[in-house]
C-alpha cells in the first residue's frame, strides 16, 4: 500500500522530463487496465504467493511487463531489489548468460517469506535465441523450489514449446476502446489537460488498442498544441481523417460519386500523399460494415489502385478513379444517368 | 452389373458427399441448458448435416455434458444423431446393429430431459484419496487401483501427508505432486513400457557389456542389450525426466546430471565427464553392499542433447559418442526431436526409447484426483478440454490448473473452453494447415481472418494456394459445372493479380503492398473456391520446376562461356538454335558408326570448346520433355572408350578449368578425412573449414603445373576426386 501512498503523492507534481506512459505506469496490479480475468488470477497470486512460471503473450502496450512487475513488486515488497533479477532484449542474453548470471540468480539464497520465490524476469522473450531458451530449461525446473520465472513476449511462437510447457501460457488481448477512454480520461484530469470528445475518439482510433501508444499520441498532442481535439490529433500523428474516408466509403456505396468526390478532394488539398490515403482506405474498407461480397470486391478495386499509385501514377485523377469504380460496383444499371 | 451399379451409386453418393451444403439454419435452435454429466457413458456417433449446428459445435455440445462422440458405428454407440444426407453405411449399419436413432431435436431433448450423474472419475478420485494419497498418478486401470487400495487402507500415509503438507506449501503443483516411484507415472506403468525396458536395460548393463554381447539391430524384440547408453526421445511434458530419475533411483544407481545449462563443448566434456566416468562414488568404498562382479553402480544422465547448441557447445555431440564408446558406465541421454540433424548421429549408438504422449484417459484420472486433494471442483468434460488443449502436455496441464483455478476452486465446462483455447499452445500453422483453412475454413472467417493466415507465411502460402485450388470444390457451385468453371476461373484471375502484387512487392521492396497481396492470393481465392478439397493437400510443383529452371540456366550460361569464342549468340538462342543440332551432331554419330564415330565427335567439342562435362550437361539441358533420350541407343562400350579417348588427348581450351574440379574434390576429401580422424560423424562445419584451406593451399603451389596437367586429369579427378588429389599432394 506504501506504492499506492507514494504514487497518488507523486501524480500532480509537475515532472516534465517524463513521458506520460512512465509516469502513469500502474504500480498495483488492479490499476491494470483490461484483461481483468487474468489479472484477478494474478492479484490472487500476488496474495498468496507461490506463482507458477508465467508466459505472457500479447500485442504492444497491453501492460504485460506492467502486470509482472507489479506481481512481483506485490510479491516481494521490500526485498524487491534482492529478489528480482530482470532482463530485457537490451540485456546481454545469450546462451553464456542463461548458464552463469540466471543460474547463478537462481542458486543465489536471499530469505523470503514462506511462499515467495525469487523471481527472473526475461522481457521480451521471444528474442531470445534458441539455444539460450534450451539452456533455460532444466534450470527452470531444479530451482522451481525458490526461483520463478516470468517472461513477456510478443507471440509465444517463437518460445520453444519445451519452455511453454514448463509455464502457465496467459494471453493478453488489445485493449477495447472503452477501456482505453477511462484511462486517457483519467489521465487528462491528473494532468489538467483540455480535451473534446472526438479528439479521445481520434487518440483510440490512432492507437488502435495500444495502451503506450495512445498516451504517447496524447501526451504530443497536448504538449504540440495544448488542447486535444481530433484535428489536432490528426495533425499530430498526420493520417488522413478516417471518419472522412468512411463518409467516403458510404458515400460510393450510396453511389454518389459527388459527394465522394468532394470528400477526397478535400484530402488531396490537405497535402496528404496518395499512398497514406489509399492505405487508409484500405484498413477502413476491412472494417467497415457493408456485405461482405460488396467488401471483396470493394477491397479488390482499392488493391487495384495501390499498386497503380506504388507504380508510379499518382495523381488526383487516379483517386477519383477509384471512386468511381467503387461507385460502378454497387450503381444498379437501370440508375445509369440520372447520377449526372 | 449389380456391383457395378453398386458402385456407380456409391460414387453418386460421394460426389453428393462433397457438395453437399453446409448447415443451412445456423443458430436458429436454442441451445438448452441440461443437468450436469447428463450424458455420462453414452456414445454417440453423428452422421449427415445437423441444420441448426455445425459439426463441432454439436460434438462439443455433447462433450460438455459427458457423452462421447465416435466416428464410427458399434455396438457401444447408445445414439446415432441422424441429419441431412446422412452417410448410407452408416444408417445401415444401425439399423443392423439395432441403434437408437436421433434427429437434433431429440438430441436437444435428451439434453433437457436426462438427469445429471456425479462423475465416475470424482467418485474414483475422492475414493483414491480417501484410500491412499501417494498413489495419486497410478490410475491406468480404475478397477485395479480400486481393489488393492481398498485394502490398503490406513492411517499411516494420512499421517505422512499431513507433515508433507507444511513444505508442500511453497511448492508448484508440478512438483508437489511429481510421481515418486515409477508406478506414478502417467503411460508408463505396463509391462512393456519404456520406464520397464530402460529399467532392465540398466539393471543388465554390467552384466552385458562385461560379457562383451554386440547391439542387435532390431528395434522390436530388442532388450537393448549391448548399447553402452540409452536415449530418450518425445515431446516435452511426458515424463522423460521423470523416467529417467526415478528408473535410477529405483535401480539402486547414483547418477550426475548434466543439462543444457551446463557448458557441454568438446573440452568440457572430455576434461570433466570421463574423468567422472572413471570414478567410484564414496558409496562404493563405504556401502560395501555393492558386489564387485557388479562394479560400480552410478551413471551418467545428459539431459536436453538437442540443447547443445551454438558456438559454446561446438563438438560436444561428437566428444559424447566418443565417451559413449568408452564409457564404464551407463548413460542416459534425452532430447525432444531424435530425428533432429545433430542426435541422428547419436541415436545411432544408443538404445532408442521413444515416448509417446499419454492418453487422454489416463491424464484424465489422474488429474482428477489431484483436483481433488486441492479442492478443486472440475467436471470431467471441462477437463478433457484443458487436457486437449495442452496437447497431453501433463506438465503444462498442472500449471494452467493451478492458474485458472487461482480465483474460482470452481472450473465449469464453458470457463474451461474459453480459457483453453486462450491457451492452446501457439502453434504455428503449417502451409499446409494455412492451405486447408483456407479453402475449407468455416463459415465465420472474417476478411482479416483470412488475411491473418496470408501473414503466416506470406511468401509460402500463397504457393500452396495456387497449387491446390483446382482440387476443391465449391459449394457456391452446388455441383453446377458451369458456375463451378465460373469460380474456378475468378480464383486464377485473382491469384494472377496476386502475382502481380507479388513482383511489384519483391522488385522495388514495397512491403506496404503485402495486405493487397494477401487479398489477391489469398482471400479473394479462398472465398471463391470455399468448399472441401477432395484430396491431400499438395507441394507446390513451382518450387521444383524453379530450380530445375535455374540449374538449367546456369548450365546455359557455362555452354555459352565455353562456345563464346566460336558463337556470339546468347543463352536463349543457344538453347533454341545451337542445341538441338549440335544435340544431333554429337550422338548421331556415336549410334549409327559405333566406336568409328568417336573422332568426328571430339572434333566437334574441340571446336566449339566443349569439355567431357558440358557433353553431358549439354545432353541434359537439351532433351526436352517426352523426347526421347537420344544416348539410349548407344552401347555402353562405346561411351567408355568415347571417354577413354577424350581423356587420352590434350585439348586446350581458351578458360580455366580449375574452379568445378576443386570443388568436387574439396566434397570428397572432406567426406573421408572426417572419418579418418574421428571414426564417425562430427560437426562437419569445423572440419569443413580446414580442409579449404588445406585445399587452396595446394591449388596455389601447383597451379603451373596442375594446369598443364589439367586435360588429362580432368576425367579421372572428376570420378575418383580423392586419389586425384593423393596424387596431386605428393
Amino acid at each position: 500500500m506504501r506504492y499506492g501512498a507514494q504514487r497518488a503523492s507523486r501524480a500532480p507534481s509537475v515532472t516534465p522530463a517524463m513521458t506520460m506512459v512512465e509516469k502513469f505506469r500502474p504500480i498495483l496490479l488492479r490499476d491494470v487496465v483490461g484483461n481483468e480475468e487474468t489479472i484477478s488470477r494474478l492479484q490472487v497470486f500476488a496474495e498468496q504467493g507461490n506463482v507458477p512460471n508465467l508466459i505472457i503473450a500479447g500485442p504492444p502496450g497491453t501492460g504485460k511487463t506492467t502486470s509482472i512487475l507489479c506481481l512481483s513488486r506485490a510479491l516481494l515488497g521490500a526485498s524487491y531489489k534482492d529478489a528480482v533479477l530482470e532482463l530485457n532484449a537490451s540485456n546481454d542474453r545469450g546462451i553464456d548468460v542463461v548458464r552463469n548470471k540466471i543460474k547463478m540468480f537462481a542458486q543465489k539464497k536471499v530469505s523470503l517469506p514462506a511462499g515467495r520465490h525469487k523471481v527472473i524476469i526475461l522481457d521480451e522473450a521471444d528474442s531470445m535465441t534458441d539455444g539460450a531458451q534450451q539452456a533455460l530449461r532444466r534450470t527452470m525446473e531444479i530451482y522451481s523450489k525458490t526461483t520463478r520465472f516470468a517472461l513477456a513476449c510478443n507471440s509465444s511462437d517463437k518460445i520453444i514449446e519445451p519452455i511453454q510447457s514448463r509455464c502457465a501460457v496467459l494471453r493478453y488481448s488489445k485493449l477495447s476502446d472503452a477501456q482505453l477512454l477511462e484511462r486517457l480520461q483519467e489521465v487528462c484530469m491528473k494532468e489538467s489537460v483540455s480535451y473534446t470528445e472526438d479528439g479521445m475518439e481520434a487518440v483510440i482510433f490512432t492507437s488502435q488498442g495500444d495502451m503506450r501508444q495512445a498516451l504517447n499520441n496524447l501526451q504530443s498532442t497536448c504538449q504540440g498544441f495544448g488542447h486535444v481535439n481530433s484535428e489536432n490529433v490528426f495533425k499530430v500523428c498526420d493520417e488522413p481523417h478516417p471518419m472522412l474516408v468512411k463518409d467516403m466509403l458510404q458515400h460510393c456505396i450510396n453511389s454518389d460519386i459527388d459527394a465522394a468526390y468532394k470528400i477526397m478532394s478535400h484530402l488531396w488539398s490537405l497535402g496528404y500523399a496518395p499512398q497514406d490515403i489509399v492505405g487508409i482506405i484500405f484498413r477502413v474498407a476491412k472494417t467497415h460494415d457493408m456485405p461482405e461480397f460488396l467488401k471483396l470486391e470493394f477491397i479488390k478495386e482499392i488493391g487495384f489502385t495501390h499498386m497503380k499509385i506504388a507504380e508510379g501514377v499518382d495523381s488526383l485523377l487516379q483517386m477519383s478513379g477509384l471512386l468511381a469504380r467503387l461507385c460502378h460496383k454497387t450503381v444498379s444499371p437501370g440508375t445509369s444517368g440520372s447520377k449526372n | 452389373m449389380a456391383t457395378d451399379q453398386a458402385s456407380s451409386a456409391k460414387k453418386g453418393a460421394y460426389r453428393s458427399y462433397l457438395s453437399r451444403e453446409g448447415p443451412r439454419a445456423l443458430g436458429s435452435k436454442e441451445i438448452p441448458q441440461g443437468a450436469e454429466n447428463c450424458l455420462e457413458g453414452l456414445t454417440f456417433v453423428i452422421t449427415g448435416v445437423l441444420e441448426s449446428m455445425e459439426r463441432s459445435e454439436s460434438q462439443s455440445l455433447i462433450e460438455r455434458y459427458g457423452g462421447k462422440v465416435t466416428g464410427s458405428l458399434s455396438k457401444r454407440t447408445s445414439y446415432v444423431v441422424v441429419g441431412r444426407d446422412a452417410g448410407e453405411s452408416k444408417m445401415a449399419k444401425a439399423n443392423q446393429l439395432g441403434t437408437k436413432q436421433l434427429d437434433e431435436d431429440g438430441l436437444l431433448d435428451l439434453i433437457r430431459k436426462l438427469p445429471g450423474k456425479t462423475s465416475k472419475y470424482e467418485i474414483e478420485a475422492a475414493k483414491q484419496s480417501q484410500s491412499k494419497p501417494s498413489t495419486a498418478k497410478f490410475k491406468s486401470s480404475p478397477s485395479l487401483a480400486k481393489i488393492s487400495q481398498s485394502k490398503m487402507s490406513s492411517a499411516k500415509p494420512a499421517a505422512k501427508k499431513a507433515t508433507d503438507e507444511g513444505s508442500s506449501q511453497s511448492l508448484m503443483w508440478v512438483d508437489k505432486y511429481k510421481p515418486q516411484t515409477l508406478k506414478q507415472i502417467i503411460g508408463q506403468t505396463g509391462d512393456k513400457s519404456n520406464a520397464r525396458k530402460l529399467m532392465n536395460w540398466l539393471q543388465n548393463w554390467h552384466r552385458n557389456i562385461s560379457s562383451g554381447k554386440k547391439p542387435a539391430f532390431n528395434r522390436f524384440s530388442d532388450d537393448g542389450s549391448g548399447f553402452k547408453a540409452a536415449l530418450l526421445s518425445g515431446p516435452p511434458g511426458v515424463g522423460k525426466t521423470t523416467t529417467a530419475t526415478l528408473v535410477c533411483k529405483e535401480a539402486g544407481f547414483s547418477f550426475v546430471e548434466l543439462n543444457a545449462s551446463d557448458t557441454r563443448s568438446k573440452r568440457k566434456l572430455k576434461d570433466e565427464v570421463s574423468e567422472s566416468l572413471n570414478n567410484h562414488t564414496l558409496v562404493d568404498f563405504f556401502g560395501g553392499q555393492v558386489t564387485p562382479s557388479e562394479g560400480q553402480r552410478h551413471c551418467l544422465v545428459m539431459d536436453e542433447v538437442d540443447g547443445m547448441a551454438g558456438n559454446e557447445d561446438r563438438g560436444g555431440v561428437a566428444e559424447l559418442i566418443q565417451l559413449i564408446k568408452n564409457s564404464k558406465i551407463p548413460v542416459i541421454c534425452m532430447c525432444n526431436d531424435r530425428n533432429h540433424q545433430k542426435i541422428r548421429s547419436l541415436a545411432n549408438h544408443c538404445f532408442d526409447l521413444r515416448f509417446q504422449r499419454p492418453r487422454v484417459e489416463q491424464i484424465k484420472a489422474a488429474m482428477m484426483s489431484v483436483a481433488f486433494k486441492e479442492g478443486l471442483k472440475i467436471s470431467p468434460p471441462a477437463l478433457q478440454e484443458v487436457i486437449v488443449a495442452a496437447n497431453q502436455d501433463v506438465r503444462q496441464i498442472m500449471h494452467n490448473l493451478s492458474m485458472w483455478t487461482s480465483t474460482d476452486r470452481n472450473l465449469s465446462y464453458d470457463q474451461a473452453k474459453s480459457d483453453a483455447n486462450k491457451a492452446k499452445k501457439d502453434a504455428h500453422l503449417g502451409p499446409f494447415d494455412v492451405c486447408r483453412q483456407v479453402f475449407a475454413g468455416g463459415e465465420r472467417m472474417s476478411v482479416i481472418d483470412k488475411t491473418d493466415l496470408f501473414f503466416q507465411d506470406y511468401s509460402f502460402g500463397p504457393l500452396f494456394v495456387q497449387e491446390n485450388y483446382p482440387s476443391c470444390t465449391p459449394f457456391a457451385a452446388r455441383g453446377d459445372m458451369r458456375m463451378q468453371m465460373k469460380l474456378l476461373s475468378q480464383a486464377a484471375d485473382s491469384i494472377a493479380q496476386g502475382d502481380l502484387v507479388d513482383r511489384q512487392i519483391r522488385s522495388t521492396q514495397n512491403w506496404g503492398l503485402l495486405p493487397t497481396q494477401a487479398i489477391f492470393s489469398t482471400v479473394l481465392p479462398g472465398e471463391a473456391m470455399k468448399g472441401s478439397i477432395g484430396q491431400m493437400i499438395q507441394f507446390p510443383q513451382w518450387l521444383g520446376k524453379n530450380s530445375t529452371r535455374n540449374k538449367n540456366d546456369r548450365t546455359l550460361q557455362e555452354l555459352r562461356t565455353h562456345m563464346g569464342l566460336k558463337n556470339p549468340a546468347d543463352k536463349h538462342e543457344i538453347n533454341m538454335d545451337y542445341l538441338p543440332l549440335l544435340r544431333k551432331a554429337l550422338t548421331q554419330p556415336l549410334a549409327t558408326r559405333g566406336a568409328e564415330g568417336i573422332g568426328e565427335i571430339i572434333q566437334v567439342m574441340d571446336e566449339y570448346s566443349l569439355t567431357r562435362e558440358d557433353f553431358d550437361s549439354l545432353l541434359e539441358v537439351a532433351t526436352w520433355p517426352n523426347s526421347k533420350n537420344c544416348m539410349a541407343n548407344v552401347d555402353s562400350k562405346v561411351k567408355a572408350a568415347f571417354t577413354r579417348t577424350y581423356n587420352k588427348s590434350v585439348h586446350l581450351t581458351p578458360y580455366a578449368t580449375g574452379s568445378s574440379v576443386a570443388k568436387k574434390k574439396r566434397g570428397a576429401g572432406g567426406g573421408e578425412e572426417l572419418e579418418e580422424e574421428e571414426g564417425g560423424e562430427v560437426e562437419e562445419e569445423e572440419e569443413e573449414e580446414e580442409d579449404i584451406t588445406k585445399d587452396s593451399m595446394i591449388k596455389l603451389k601447383k597451379k603451373p603445373a596442375a594446369k598443364a596437367a589439367k586435360a588429362t586429369g580432368k576425367g579421372k579427378a572428376g570420378k575418383s576426386g580423392s586419389k586425384g588429389k593423393l596424387a596431386k599432394k605428393k
